[in-house]
């Protein structure tokens, strides 16, 4: 069974290296794409045995995850993940999920961070992603513990259904829509996520990132 | 006049001008020209004869010429806006599949 991993890059420098140096030993197909990154990313992850697309320009996460799912998809890829590529995410985690998918009846695992007391997010971090999940719950009706996690696992035959059009961060939100727009089989696991690396690039909240949500559910 | 029509009129001769210039330059369709030459012409006609809003405002019934323009001016925004929103989005996707495009195509594979 073919199972790739595609990892969207921006500006992550050394932290990607991390994160190929923990992926590589697996026996997935390793996807990096880069989304128009300011720094050379083709030599930060040259000499790794990986697969490299780049994006000309930025067009955001949502994005350069779907070109990476459409190459794997033309690998022949069995089994698709989505992995962040800022070292936040554990292999052990990833391997779990891909096993749990592989052995039970479903279509599609996601990592949930509230699941897993293990995982300690800044104060900050609590903050924003359980306002981010009360909105995901009551103005998106996903019922979901963790709207926004970036690690999941999938079939490759339900990618026509899961065909997200998001480009940036609105592809989570708009990914759990189609799950059950096209009620498909998911399930939540438990992942812990380090926010404590060196160097960890910190995404600020913004009130458009909200307004988007709510003008995405008014008029789709 | 008023120093207020006139500045409006010295305004419509330079827009036409730009017109017409833009066509002779092959920038634009004689249509598009035609349009905005009229439009123009039209503005130019009301901000000297007012007389012709105020009628056509008494018309419609929203009494005073300077609301009727002002709706018109809107309405004409607002339409504006939506078909450049409709543009723009059209726009970013086509741009997105040809990344992806360039970006599949240009795969550097294992090994």
């Amino acid at each position: 069974m073919l199972v790739s991993v595609v990892v969207p890059t921006y500006n992550e420098g050394l932290r990607l290296q991390s994160t190929l140096d923990l992926l590589v030993p697996t026996k997935y197909e390793v996807i990096v794409v880069d989304d128009g990154s300011e720094e050379d990313t083709a030599e930060i992850v040259r000499g790794y045995p990986i697969h490299f697309l780049s994006h000309p320009v930025n067009c955001g996460q949502g994005a350069a995850l779907k070109t990476g799912t459409e190459y794997a998809r033309q690998l022949g890829s069995d089994l698709i993940a989505h992995f962040d590529a800022d070292g936040q995410h554990r292999v052990e985690d990833l391997e779990k999920m891909i096993a749990h998918l592989q052995n039970n009846d479903l279509d599609i695992v996601l990592g949930s961070r509230f699941m897993n007391q293990e995982t300690t997010f800044p104060l900050q971090k609590r903050i924003i992603l359980q306002l981010a999940k009360i909105f995901s719950d009551k103005i998106m009706d996903l019922d979901f513990s963790d709207p926004q996690s970036g690690l999941r696992v999938f079939k490759t035959n339900i990618l026509d259904q899961l065909d997200w059009q998001k480009n940036d961060f609105l592809h989570c939100t708009e990914i759990l829509s189609l799950i059950i727009e096209n009620k498909l089989r998911y399930q939540e696991l438990p992942i812990i996520v380090n926010y404590h690396l060196d160097g960890k690039k910190e995404v600020r909240p913004r009130l458009s990132m909200g307004l988007k949500i709510v003008l995405h559910k008014l008029f789709h | 006049m008023t120093v207020f029509q006139g500045l409006i009129i010295v305004f419509i001769l330079f827009v036409l001008y730009k017109a017409i210039r833009r066509f002779i330059n092959k920038e634009i369709s004689i249509w598009l020209m035609v349009f905005w030459c009229g439009f123009w012409v039209v503005l130019g006609l009301i901000a000297i004869f007012p007389i012709i809003i105020e009628s056509i405002a008494t018309f419609v019934g929203v009494g005073r010429g300077v609301d009727l323009i002002i709706y018109i001016a809107l309405f004409v925004c607002f339409y504006i806006l939506f078909k450049m929103s409709i543009k723009q989005k059209k726009n970013e996707k086509d741009i997105v599949d040809l990344v992806r495009k360039i970006a599949l195509v240009q795969a550097k594979k294992k090994g």
